[in-house]
C-alpha cells in the first residue's frame, strides 16, 4: 500500500536531532501529554500520541516555518485519531483519578472525554493548553467562528451533563 | 460552572497525568510511528474533479441544498408554512389544507381522535419513526397537548398528559372524553402488563386516573361502545387468554367468554344495538394450507350470536352506515398453497349479516372508504373507496414528500381526514420529525365542508403584511439588545421576506425553540423565498452572540453579532452559506463558501444509485495517504442513491457531505473525518481519517 511504501522511505532517513527540536521537545512534551491526556484520559496513549507527532515534526524539521504549530497540530490529530479508532467494543476505562480527586473533577473529566473530539479538543486546547480561539482554529485547521461554536457547545453539553446527569 | 473555575478544574485534571518524564531522544527513535499518519500537512495532490453541482433546489430531509444564484434580490414573497396552502389530486377533489401553526411540539405516533367537536392531539414521541432501520429505539413521550376546532380553524392547548404516560398504547373517545391507556411496559406477566388508563375531560380539560381492572391484555385495545361502555380487549390471545372487559358506571365488569376461542387479530367494533367480535382462530392458522379467515360474533343482551365465516384475512374495523369495512387492499395466495388470492379487506352488512368483497380490481394501495355516511381513512397515501359510488380515487399528495414517511397521527371525523405529525426524509426518513396538521375533506357529496379558513386565525401569524414583519423584527432586535448599526448590509434586509421570529437560547431546550419561527424559515429556504430568523445564545461566559439567518432566492447568509462577546471577536461576522443544514433542536448550520472543481481534475463518477461501485471507489480513494483526492468523495457520495441506505446511514450521509464542504470551503485546510466515517458506515469498511492544511 502506498502509505505504508511512505512509511518506509520515512524510517530510510539518517535519524537526526537538530538541537532546536531536541530543545523545543523538552519544552513542550511535557505540556502536550497533559494536552493529549486532557483529551484521551489515558495517559500511555497520550504520550505515544505525543512521540509520534515529535517523531514526524524531526522529519519535516527542515520545512517547517512553525514547528511548534505543526506539533500541537499533529498532537490533536493524533488524539482525534485515537479516539475515532476506539470502537464500542474496545472501549476501556480512562485512568483511574488520582486518590484524592474531588468527585467534582471526575465526573468533569468524565462528561469532558464524552464529547464529540472536535468540541472535547477546543475546549482542552483554549483551557489546557491555554491558546486562544485564533491559535485553535489554526491548530484544529477551522474558522474562528466554528471554535467558538465548538466551544460553545461543548461547554454546554457539558454544564447540562452535570446538571442534569 | 463559571469560566475561571471551569479552567482552574481542567488544568487540574491535565496535571493528573503527571509527573510527565521526557524521554531521552535515543529512546523516540526506538519508538514506532503510529500506524495513523497524523501528519497535518498535505501530501501530493491527485484532485479528482467533482461531479457537477446540481443547479435545482434539493430537499434532502433536513438539508436544503441552495443554489447559487447571482441575483438575491429579485424574487417575490411567497407565503410560509403557516398559511393554509392546498394539494389538488387529479380527479379536481380538494387535496390537503394545511392547518394553522399548532401549539404543540413536532411529534410522531401522536394519538388523534375525534371528539365530536374537536380532534384532540396528544402523546407521540419526538423520536423519528425508523421502519428499516437495525435497531429499535424510543423517544421522548411528549407530554403537550392540543385540540383543533375544524368550525373555527382554531387551535386550543389542551391539559398535559400525566407524568406516567408513555406514548405506546390504546385510545377511544366515549361520550365526548377521551379514553387513553398509556403502557409502561408491554412484556406480559400473569396479571397482564403495566399501563395506566387516563381519562381527559372535555368539559373541564383535565386529565384523572381510571382504576384498571387487575388483568390488563397484551397489545390492549379499546373500542366505546356508546351506552354500553367502554370495552377493554386483547389484541391476540396468543400470550395466553385474557378476558375481554367493560368500563361502565364507574366499574370493570367481564364479558362473556366469545365462541371463537383463542384467536387473534382480535377487533371489537361497534355494531350499533351489538357488540361485533372479529378475530382468527389460533388452532385454523396451523392448517397452513389454508387461509385463516376472519370469523365474528355478535354480543347482545350478554349472549354471543356466531356470524357467518368471511372470506377476507383482515377484521373490519371501521363503520360507515350499517356496513363494517376493512378498508385494504391486496392479499394473499399462502404462497400457492391456497390455490387462489385471498383478499385482504372487504365489508359485513350489519343489517343483513352477510359479508361482500370489495369493487374489483381492488387496489393494493387501498387505505379507506369515504360514503356519506362519513369517512374512514387509515392512510395518507394510496387509494380511497366511495362505496356510495363504487369508485376508487386517489388520496393526494401531502406537500414536502411528508406522505412518504410514516408516523403520522389520524382520524376521521366531520366528514374529512385529520393528521398530525409524522417522519420528515422523505421515502427514507430518519430525520426527525415535524409538526404539522393537515385536513382533508374527500369530498363525497353531503359529507360536510372543509374548514373555513377564513376566519378568523387566533395562532398563526399574519401571512401578508411585511409592515407587520418589519416592526416584529424591530421589536425582537431591541428584545434580544442587538444594536443593528454596526451590521453588515443587508443583515436585517426584509424588504422581500418574511421575519420568522427568534429564540433566545441558554441551553439547548426544547421549550426554548420557537418551532414555528423554524418551520417558517426552512420553508422559506425550501420554496426560495426570502425570510429571516434570529438564534441568541448565551456563551458560557453569559454573554450573547446574536446568529441572523436570512435566505433570498435561494442563497443563505449569516451574519454573527459577537459585538458583546467579551471572549469573542467583538465584532460582527458575515458569511454567505451554499448550504444551510437544518440540525433538529440545534441552531442552523451555515456550510462554507463552497468549492470550485479544478478544471484539471480527474474524473470519477460511480453509477449513480450502486451503493457497492461507490463503495469500491471510496475504498480506492480513501485507502490512500493522498487527501487532495478529499473533494472527489462529495462528488461520490451525491451518486450514491440515499434511498438505499437506512435512516441512520443517510443521516451518516448527509452529515458526512456537509462537513466536509464545509471543511472544503475552509481556506484553512480539512480532513476525511466526516466522509470517512460516513464510508464506514455504508460500506462496513474500517479507513482512517486523512487531514490537510494549506
Amino acid at each position: 500500500m502506498a502509505h505504508e511504501a511512505r512509511l518506509e522511505l520515512v524510517k530510510d532517513v539518517p535519524c537526526m536531532w537538530p538541537p532546536d527540536l531536541v530543545a523545543l521537545y523538552r519544552q513542550q512534551y511535557a505540556p502536550l501529554v497533559r494536552l493529549a491526556y486532557g483529551m484521551l484520559g489515558r495517559r500511555t496513549e497520550a504520550e505515544e500520541v505525543v512521540q509520534d507527532a515529535v517523531l514526524r515534526l524531526r522529519d519535516r524539521w527542515d520545512q517547517l516555518a512553525n514547528p511548534a504549530a505543526y506539533l500541537h497540530r499533529s498532537v490533536v490529530n493524533g488524539c482525534i485519531s485515537v479516539i475515532r479508532r476506539r470502537g464500542v467494543a474496545e472501549r476501556v476505562p480512562f485512568d483511574p483519578p488520582p486518590a484524592d480527586a474531588p468527585d467534582r473533577l471526575v465526573e468533569l473529566r468524565d462528561v469532558l472525554l464524552r464529547l464529540p473530539e472536535r468540541q472535547c479538543a477546543a475546549i482542552v486546547l483554549r483551557h489546557v493548553a491555554g491558546l486562544d480561539d485564533v491559535e485553535i482554529a489554526e491548530v484544529l485547521g477551522l474558522r474562528r467562528s466554528t471554535v467558538r461554536s465548538l466551544v460553545a457547545r461543548g461547554l454546554a453539553a457539558m454544564q447540562k451533563e452535570i446538571l442534569h446527569g | 460552572m463559571d469560566e475561571r473555575r471551569l479552567h482552574d478544574d481542567l488544568l487540574a485534571i491535565s496535571e493528573w497525568a503527571d509527573p510527565v518524564t521526557v524521554p531521552d531522544t535515543d529512546h523516540l527513535d526506538d519508538h514506532t510511528v503510529g500506524a495513523q499518519d497524523n501528519d497535518p500537512r498535505p501530501g501530493d495532490s491527485m484532485r479528482r474533479v467533482l461531479l457537477a453541482a446540481a443547479a435545482v433546489l434539493l430537499v434532502v430531509g433536513g438539508v436544503w441544498v441552495l443554489t447559487g444564484r447571482d441575483d438575491p434580490e429579485t424574487v417575490a414573497p411567497t407565503p410560509t408554512s403557516t398559511s393554509p396552502s392546498t394539494s389538488t389530486d387529479p380527479s379536481g377533489a380538494p387535496g390537503w389544507v394545511e392547518l394553522p401553526a399548532a401549539p404543540l411540539l413536532p411529534r410522531a405516533d401522536a394519538q388523534v381522535l375525534w371528539t365530536g367537536r374537536e380532534f384532540v392531539v396528544f402523546a407521540g414521541t419526538d423520536q423519528a419513526p425508523c421502519p428499516v432501520c437495525d435497531y429499535a429505539s424510543y423517544g421522548n413521550t411528549l407530554r403537550d397537548a392540543a385540540a383543533y376546532d375544524p368550525a373555527t380553524n382554531t387551535w386550543r392547548t389542551i391539559a398535559d398528559l400525566p407524568d406516567a404516560s408513555s406514548y405506546v398504547g390504546a385510545s377511544a373517545v366515549l361520550d365526548g372524553d377521551v379514553y387513553w391507556l398509556s403502557v409502561r411496559n408491554p412484556s406480559a406477566n400473569s396479571s397482564g402488563i403495566d399501563a395506566t388508563l387516563q381519562q381527559w375531560s372535555s368539559a373541564d380539560d383535565t386529565w384523572t386516573e381510571i382504576p384498571l381492572p387487575a388483568e390488563v391484555p397484551p397489545g390492549p385495545k379499546l373500542t366505546a361502545m356508546g351506552a354500553a361502555g367502554l370495552v377493554l380487549y386483547p389484541g391476540t390471545d396468543e400470550a395466553g387468554a385474557f378476558p375481554d372487559q367493560v368500563w361502565a358506571d364507574g366499574s370493570w365488569t367481564t364479558l362473556p367468554d366469545d365462541p371463537l376461542g383463542p384467536s387473534y387479530d382480535r377487533q371489537i367494533v361497534d355494531g350499533g344495538d351489538a357488540m361485533i367480535l372479529f378475530a382468527k382462530r389460533l388452532d385454523a392458522a396451523q392448517n397452513t394450507a389454508q387461509p385463516t379467515l376472519v370469523e365474528g360474533a355478535s354480543l347482545f343482551s350478554g349472549t354471543w350470536e356466531a356470524i357467518p365465516l368471511s372470506d377476507q384475512l383482515y377484521p373490519p374495523m371501521t363503520r360507515l352506515g350499517d356496513a363494517l369495512y376493512a378498508p385494504f387492499g391486496g392479499g394473499a395466495d399462502g404462497g400457492g398453497d391456497w390455490g387462489r388470492t385471498v383478499p385482504n379487506g372487504g365489508s359485513y352488512a350489519l343489517d343483513t349479516h352477510t359479508w361482500s368483497a370489495l369493487p374489483a380490481p381492488t387496489p393494493d394501495d387501498l387505505m379507506g372508504v369515504v360514503s356519506s355516511d362519513g369517512t374512514a381513512v387509515f392512510g395518507v397515501k394510496g387509494t380511497i373507496l366511495d362505496v356510495d359510488a363504487g369508485t376508487y380515487s386517489k388520496i393526494p399528495a401531502l406537500p414536502d414528500r411528508l406522505g412518504e414517511q410514516f408516523g403520522q397521527g389520524i382520524a376521521n371525523g366531520d366528514g374529512i381526514v385529520f393528521i398530525f405529525g409524522g417522519g420528515l426524509g422523505g421515502a427514507t426518513g430518519g430525520l426527525g420529525v415535524h409538526g404539522r396538521g393537515f385536513v382533508w375533506s374527500p369530498g363525497t357529496p353531503d359529507t360536510t365542508s372543509p374548514p373555513d379558513t377564513t376566519s378568523p386565525d387566533t395562532t398563526s401569524p399574519d401571512t401578508t403584511s411585511l409592515a407587520g414583519d418589519q416592526a416584529a423584527l424591530d421589536d425582537a432586535l431591541a428584545a434580544l439588545g442587538i444594536d443593528p448599526g454596526g451590521a453588515p448590509d443587508g443583515a436585517f434586509d426584509l424588504s422581500r421576506g418574511r421575519f420568522c421570529g427568534y429564540e433566545e437560547l441558554t441551553f439547548i431546550e426544547p421549550d426554548q425553540l420557537d418551532l414555528a419561527g423554524r418551520e417558517c424559515f426552512t420553508t422559506a429556504l425550501a420554496a426560495d423565498s426570502a425570510a429571516l430568523f434570529i438564534v441568541q445564545l448565551t456563551t458560557i461566559e453569559g454573554d450573547p452572540v446574536a446568529f441572523i439567518w436570512r435566505t433570498a432566492n435561494g442563497q443563505g447568509f449569516e451574519y454573527i453579532d459577537s459585538t458583546r462577546d467579551n471572549f469573542g471577536s467583538g465584532e460582527w461576522e458575515q458569511r454567505t452559506c451554499t448550504l444551510i443544514a437544518v440540525e433538529g433542536s440545534q441552531p442552523f448550520g451555515c456550510v462554507g463558501e463552497g468549492f470550485t472543481p479544478a478544471s484539471t481534475t480527474t474524473v470519477v463518477e460511480p453509477t449513480a444509485g450502486d451503493t457497492a461501485a461507490f463503495c469500491d471507489a471510496a475504498v480506492a480513494l480513501l485507502d490512500a495517504p493522498d487527501i487532495g483526492m478529499a473533494p472527489a468523495l462529495i462528488a461520490d457520495l451525491r451518486a450514491v442513491d440515499a434511498s438505499s441506505l437506512t435512516g441512520g446511514q443517510l443521516f451518516s450521509y448527509l452529515t458526512g457531505i456537509t462537513a466536509l464542504e464545509d471543511r472544503v470551503g475552509s481556506p484553512d485546510g480539512y480532513d476525511t473525518g466526516a466522509v470517512t466515517d460516513t464510508v464506514n458506515e455504508i460500506c462496513g469498511t474500517n479507513l482512517s481519517t486523512w487531514y490537510v492544511v494549506p
